[in-house]
This record gives structure tokens, C-alpha cells and sequence, in this order.
């Protein structure tokens, strides 16, 4: 009881020892927290967004009408056999017309005229396992026109590009920010730390010549490091919690993509997120910075 | 002067609890020290101590002597494992602490006090919490170290100067406090480096006379000292050091030969 009370004792009082280093500490970690908050929240949005967009992506093939049927079905096959093909569907000449009546059927803006004949053509609608692969897959389909059975090969969803390109340089840009900003974090808060330490030399030197536990020498300053992080952690949550609503609505526009909101499932794990990664290099910090003190 | 001590001192309940804490093999050995063929060779070629067997019986009051560098500070630092030997190996309460885990290291300091010429004291504590600090860092409770504080002060005769600062008191008074400091714990061995270098011939008697007192009461001394007067007065075992050997070993010997 008395030890713990000493222990977080000394940890608050070497917080306000030196305020102005402690808050400046407390706003590095903030910032830091902020942006793998902000990293989060974005990369699960537009993961979930492009899993959506995922699952539409589709190439089409349109099929020559008078291309034979036997040869059509083997296309078929072939196409399924692709590893990177997850479902292939044949949209015969009739499907598809029914399928625009419907369409036209469903909406103000569009009246179709009957032409008495079918100017559609039959396709092959084809369902890819991962949208990465939609280039690659495309251009192989592209080899069969002229052949006698494809007349036009209809793939590439720009959005899925766009969006597919979005998410992967967020993605590397933002571990590399992310990074830098981790070592100058730990860089401030091990500083922070060794001034507590450097205050407190003399007491450190007295408690391990009478047999204090090395834990017991480290805890105060790997709290003091943790309050810091936990004090950075919960600015960071505010700023994300108040800002996170504009910045999803933006984003969106500009994605033009389907607003999503996060369930409160994920608003808990990016909490448990952010007051990990404050603890731990909260407390790791000041580990470092204790550690020369304990040498001996 | 008084020193009136309270009958429990050096012999309650937690001295018995910390015999019964130790190996079996070491119950016997309290108090004892034994180095084993110690060299120590610091990393830039400097040869502190070569070959050195010593050993010092539970209850001895030994003195450490020799000019600067012969190797006295490094027996000391050797004996609370701040550094290690390069060979050879020492025992302390009949443990190897050569061997010892790093973990282990805080239980061998609470048994071994030290107090230096400088008394290492906290400028901002008072003389009871100086004292009390060695006992709550160690995970004592609040209560044990009050009632061990006050045994402590009285034994040194601070008492009276409890709620002083360490700079309203004399140097004889700070160095008393260091010694009940190094006491609380109830160590088997006190150390004391140079603890009169510091302090007035009759000062310096007061603090050799209390740690004679000390030792009476079954704590092994030893004490590295350049106070040839005091060495001379009390004829106990010299142990005479040299370039980091052992050139003379007196049962009631003198500063020089």
C-alpha cells in the first residue's frame, strides 16, 4: 500500500517537477497518437470501401452473335480455371434485354423504344477474387478478341483503381510518417524522463545502496512516462472524436464513394489502440531512460 | 553521551526471519566475508587488485589501510557487488555473490550497510525520513519503519535532532545519521569508507566509538581509514594494502609496520 502510494507519489511529482518539458512531452505524444488515430480510422474506411467496390468488380465480356456455343463455354472454363477469377456467369442475348427493361422499368429518366429486334449482345460477366488483379486478367481476355467469340473486352472500373491507389499510399506514407514520428516521440519523452532521472540521481544513488529492487527505482519514472502517454492519448481521442465526423463527410465527397460510419466496435478498438501505443512507449521511454541508472 | 540502546535491538524477530531467509549452507556464516583469489583489472589496464585471499570472521573489526589506489574502494565496491572480479571469487554471509543473479543483488545490499566519508545523505529529508527511506524503499511498511527509525535514532543518539535537515547539523551528526541509515535494515556487516575523513579528531572519536558499539553488538566492521591515530588507539586487525595486494595482516596491529 505505502509502496504503491510512494511509487505514484513520486511519479506525479516528477511530472510537475518540470511542466514545461512534461506538457511539451504530453503534446509530442498527442500529435503522434493523433496521426495513428487519424491512420486508422482512414485505412479501415477505405479498406471497408474497397471491399465493398470489391465485390462488384466485375470484367464483361461481350460475346460476337454468331460465335458457336461449344466455343463459348470453353472460353468459360478457361476463364474459371484462373485463380484469380472467382465467378464466371453467361448473360445470354435475352437475359441481357430483360435486364435493361427492368433497368428502364425502375427509373424516370430512361424510356426505352422497342426496336423489335435485340441489339444486345450475349456476355460473359466475370466475378474477380481480389480487384487487383482486374488489369492483369483484362489483358489476357484482350488476346481473344478477333478470335471468333469475344468482340469487346469491358474491364477497369477507374474508381477501384483510384481508390486502390488512395489506400496503398496512405498506407505506406503512414507507417513512414508514422515512424519517423514514433522515434521523435520516444526521442522527447526519454529526455523528459532522463531530467526526472538526473533530479532524482541522488535519491536513485541511496536507493540501490540500501537494496531497493531495480522495479522499485524504475516504476515512478515508468509512470511518469506512462501519465504522459495516457495525458497525450486523451487529446488525441478528443481531437479524432470531434473532428472524425467532417473528415469522413470530406473524404467521402472526395472518394465519391459510399458514405460509411464506423460502429462503436471500432471506435473501441481504435481507444484500445491509442492508450496502448501511449503506454507503450510512455513507459518504454522512460525504461530507456533508467536504464544507465540500474547498470550497476 | 548515551548510548543506551533498546534491549531488542540486533537480535527481534527480523533478524531471526532473515536467518531463516537465507540458503541453509549460509546460516552459519553471517557476518562472514572471504575473498578467494580476487584480481581486479579495470578495462584500461589499471591492476587494482591482484591475488588477494582474505577472510574476515562474523563479528570482526577490521581496518582497511594503504595510500589512494591500493585497493581498499575496490574491496568495498567488490564486497556490495557494484563491480565484479575479473577472477576469483567472494563471499559475503557465506554466499557466492560472484555467482549471484543481478536480481539477487538488493538482498545482499540490504545485509551489507555502507557509509562514506561524504555521508550520502538527502538534503531535502529530514534525519528520521534520511533513516526511514532505506526501509520504505525496500517495501517496509509504514508503521516498521517509524518503530525501526526511532530504534535506529536512538542508538546513534539523534533522538533529539529527528526533524532536522542534514544542513543544520554538524558533520559528526550527518555521519551518525548515515550510520543509522546504513543500520535499519539490520545488516550483518557495516562498511564504512573513510568515515571519519571528513570530521574533527574529537568528532571522529564520537563516530568510532559508536561504531565500536556497533560492532559489539555483533555486526562484522569494516572500515577503510588513512586516521593513523585511531588505527593505533584501538590495536584491532589491520589488513595493510599495496598496489592491490595484501602486504601485511595483524590481528592487533598498527597503522605502519
Amino acid at each position: 500500500m505505502r509502496r504503491t502510494a510512494y511509487v505514484l507519489n513520486a511519479a506525479w511529482q516528477g511530472f510537475w517537477r518540470n511542466p514545461v518539458m512534461s506538457l511539451a512531452s504530453t503534446f509530442t505524444v498527442g500529435l503522434m497518437l493523433l496521426l495513428f488515430a487519424f491512420m486508422l480510422t482512414t485505412d479501415r474506411g477505405l479498406q471497408a470501401a474497397a471491399g465493398i467496390l470489391e465485390s462488384k468488380v466485375e470484367l464483361a465480356l461481350f460475346l460476337d452473335d454468331d460465335a458457336r456455343v461449344s466455343d463459348i463455354l470453353d472460353l468459360r472454363a478457361r476463364i474459371e480455371a484462373d485463380p484469380a477469377v472467382d465467378r464466371v456467369d453467361y448473360v445470354t442475348k435475352e437475359q441481357a434485354m430483360k435486364r435493361l427493361v427492368d433497368i428502364a422499368a425502375s427509373r424516370k429518366d430512361i424510356q426505352l423504344v422497342d426496336v423489335g429486334t435485340n441489339p444486345l449482345p450475349a456476355s460473359l460477366e466475370i466475378k474477380l477474387a481480389r480487384a487487383q488483379d482486374a488489369a492483369r486478367v483484362g489483358a489476357i481476355l484482350r488476346s481473344e478478341i478477333g478470335k471468333g467469340v469475344v468482340s469487346e473486352v469491358v474491364d477497369n472500373p477507374p474508381l477501384v483503381d483510384k481508390l486502390l491507389t488512395v489506400t496503398r499510399v496512405l498506407s505506406i506514407g503512414g507507417v513512414a510518417v508514422l515512424a519517423m514520428m514514433l522515434i521523435v516521440t520516444l526521442f522527447v519523452i526519454v529526455n523528459t524522463i532522463r531530467i526526472a532521472v538526473h533530479a532524482r540521481r541522488d535519491e536513485i544513488e541511496i536507493m540501490k545502496l540500501v537494496g531497493a529492487t531495480d522495479w522499485f527505482v524504475r516504476w515512478p519514472f515508468v509512470l511518469e512516462g506512462m501519465l504522459v502517454g495516457m495525458l497525450g492519448a486523451v487529446a488525441a481521442l478528443a481531437v479524432v472524436l470531434t473532428a472524425a465526423g467532417p473528415i469522413t463527410s470530406s473524404l467521402v465527397g472526395f472518394l465519391e464513394i459510399v458514405p460509411l460510419s464506423f460502429g462503436s466496435a471500432f471506435l473501441w478498438q481504435l481507444a484500445a489502440s491509442v492508450f496502448g501505443l501511449a503506454l507503450l512507449v510512455g513507459g518504454g521511454g522512460a525504461m530507456l531512460s533508467v536504464r544507465n541508472h540500474l547498470a550497476k | 553521551m548515551s548510548w543506551a540502546l533498546p534491549a531488542a535491538y540486533g537480535s527481534g524477530k527480523d533478524t531471526n526471519e532473515r536467518r531463516a531467509a537465507l540458503p541453509r549452507c549460509a546460516q552459519g556464516g553471517l557476518g562472514l566475508i572471504t575473498l578467494d583469489d580476487v584480481s581486479k583489472r579495470f578495462p584500461n589496464g589499471t591492476e587494482a587488485l591482484r591475488d588477494v585471499d582474505l577472510e574476515i570472521a562474523s563479528g570482526d573489526f577490521c581496518f582497511l589501510v594503504g595510500s589512494s589506489g591500493a585497493g581498499k574502494s575496490t574491496i568495498i565496491r567488490l564486497l556490495i557487488r557494484e563491480e565484479l572480479p575479473t577472477t576469483g571469487r567472494v563471499f559475503v554471509d557465506g554466499q557466492d555473490i560472484v555467482a549471484m543473479r543481478h536480481g539477487q543483488i538488493p538482498q545482499l545490499r540490504r545485509r551489507v550497510g555502507v557509509v562514506f566519508q561524504d555521508f550520502k545523505l538527502l538534503p531535502r529529508k529530514t534525519v528520521a525520513e534520511n533513516i526511514s527511506f532505506a526501509l520504505l524503499v525496500t517495501g517496509r511498511s509504514e508503521e516498521e519503519a517509524s518503530e525501526e527509525t526511532e530504534r535506529a535514532l536512538s542508538l546513534v543518539g539523534l533522538s533529539q535532532r529527528r526533524d532536522h535537515f542534514p544542513d543544520q547539523l554538524s558533520g559528526g551528526e550527518q555521519q551518525r545519521t548515515a550510520i543509522a541509515r546504513a543500520l535499519v535494515n539490520r545488516p550483518s556487516i557495516l562498511i564504512a569508507d573513510e568515515p571519519t575523513g571528513n570530521l574533527d579528531p574529537v568528532t571522529s572519536w564520537e563516530i568510532i566509538k559508536l561504531l565500536l558499539r556497533v560492532n559489539e553488538l555483533g555486526t562484522t566492521m569494516v572500515m577503510a581509514t588513512h586516521n593513523a591515530e585511531i588505527v593505533n588507539a584501538l590495536r584491532r586487525r589491520v589488513i595493510h594494502l599495496d598496489h592491490g595486494t595484501v602486504v601485511r595482516d595483524e590481528r592487533e596491529g598498527l597503522y605502519a609496520a
